[in-house]
């Protein structure tokens, strides 16, 4: 949402594309709540995505990743700076799984970190999507 | 329809076993009724949510022996059934199945009973591991624990009214039809005609916690959606960023604002 952030043209480049490709976009209730902490929700772009509020099929996958992601970290396996036992972007990886999305579109290196350690656990098929990257090369790979 | 040549198959075996009228059980025993009705739920177990016009293609053959009922479909639809068959077999819980599933094997719960006949379920190479079924069965019927719960939805309406039980059809991509129960007066207010028409509705429904499936035909009106679609997506995004820019201004570095928001160690 801010025209001056170096990834603002991307984020926009990727939105418009996948609204124009039909492909179905999502946002969470969580990610509304978060976004209301500084903005109005009203300005999020509700009309063009599905709004997922977080449900009990939600919330059952998101303990079994907190679970592995618990173990993980009391292992070792992986580092995480963060004392909360299921963070938000726990949670929307969850709602991502249970909706079977191809992407989770984001610039957030933790949700990265997290998604890459549940992909090697064979625990989610969603890729992360990196709003940072070119969207050129992006859709050149796809279509 | 998928292209069932291309797919991975398998193969599904219902097989009956028991006595009738004093003789070993043959498919003369089957009336017509029981041809239709097994195999209305073998289908209901095979694919319990998907419509005929977008499930895969199920063939089905009748062999000699008993009564077997043998059905070829997708591999990835009968392992899965065949693995919940094995657990309910473990467990003896209905509660673990989706509804309909958990239907599904009422009925032959039904006919093992009133008939005295062993009916055993699974993949047809598997069928000793999967759901064995006789008069001596029994299932706990935990009722099914439900939360409400407040969704979107998107879906063409099919009818809206009725006397007794004011209630919107709504034909959806996801869940199928689902009922949504409304008030005459909030029917009657409104103004442009949404029959068949796409609508977005916002509704609260019943969940099931167990299996976390939608109780489609129990849900309530909480409004219609209306978007404005004269903007176009484009118009509509620059506007939003335009009046979302202010409230943005003092955070420099977003990521790093989201970091912390969440509970990360500030970097």
């Amino acid at each position: 949402m801010k025209k001056d952030d170096p990834d603002h043209q991307h984020a926009q480049a990727y939105f418009m594309r996948f609204l124009e490709d039909g492909t179905r976009i999502y946002s969470s209730t969580i990610v509304a709540a978060e976004y209301g902490v500084k903005d109005n929700i009203n300005h999020l772009p509700v009309r063009d995505v599905t709004l997922l509020a977080f449900d009990i099929n939600h919330a059952r996958q998101a303990s079994d990743f907190a679970k592995a992601i618990f173990h993980a970290r009391k292992k070792g396996v992986i580092e995480l700076e963060n004392r909360v036992l299921i963070p938000n972007d726990t949670k929307l990886i969850a709602q991502a799984q249970v909706i079977q999305a191809d992407y989770f579109v984001a610039r957030d290196a933790n949700a990265e970190n997290l998604l890459t350690f549940l992909q090697k656990e064979g625990l989610i098929s969603c890729r992360f999507l990196d709003i940072a990257s070119p969207p050129n090369q992006f859709f050149g790979e796809l279509f | 329809m998928n292209d069932f040549s291309m797919s991975r198959l398998s193969t599904f075996e219902i097989h009956i076993d028991g006595r009738y009228k004093g003789t070993p059980l043959t498919p003369d025993a089957f009336d017509i009724k029981d041809w239709e009705e097994t195999l209305k739920y073998a289908r209901t177990l095979l694919f319990p949510d998907s419509p005929n016009k977008t499930r895969p293609h199920i063939s089905f053959t009748q062999e000699t022996g008993s009564i077997r009922f043998i059905f070829t479909t997708t591999i990835a639809s009968i392992i899965q059934a065949h693995s919940l068959l094995a657990e309910v077999q473990k467990s003896k819980d209905l509660g673990i199945l989706p509804e309909k599933q958990a239907e599904s094997i009422r009925y032959f719960h039904r006919l093992a009973q009133h008939r005295q006949f062993e009916i055993k379920l699974g993949e047809q190479n598997k069928l000793d591991e999967g759901l064995l079924i006789n008069q001596h069965t029994e299932f706990t019927i935990d009722k099914p624990a439900w939360v409400e719960t407040e969704t979107i939805v998107w879906g063409k309406v099919m009818n809206m009214g009725g006397k007794t039980n004011p209630n919107i059809h709504l034909e959806t991509d996801d869940f199928g039809t689902i009922i949504i129960a409304a008030t005459e007066e909030e029917l009657a207010k409104q103004e442009q005609n949404r029959i068949y028409h796409q609508q977005q509705l916002q509704i609260r429904i019943r969940q099931n916690a167990f299996t976390g499936e939608y109780d489609t035909s129990n849900a309530r009106l909480v409004a219609f959606i209306d978007y404005d679609y004269t903007e176009s997506s484009e118009a509509y995004l620059e506007r939003l960023i335009r009046e979302a820019t202010p409230g943005w201004a003092e955070v420099i570095d977003p990521e790093n604002w989201l970091r912390e928001l969440r509970g990360y160690e500030k970097r």
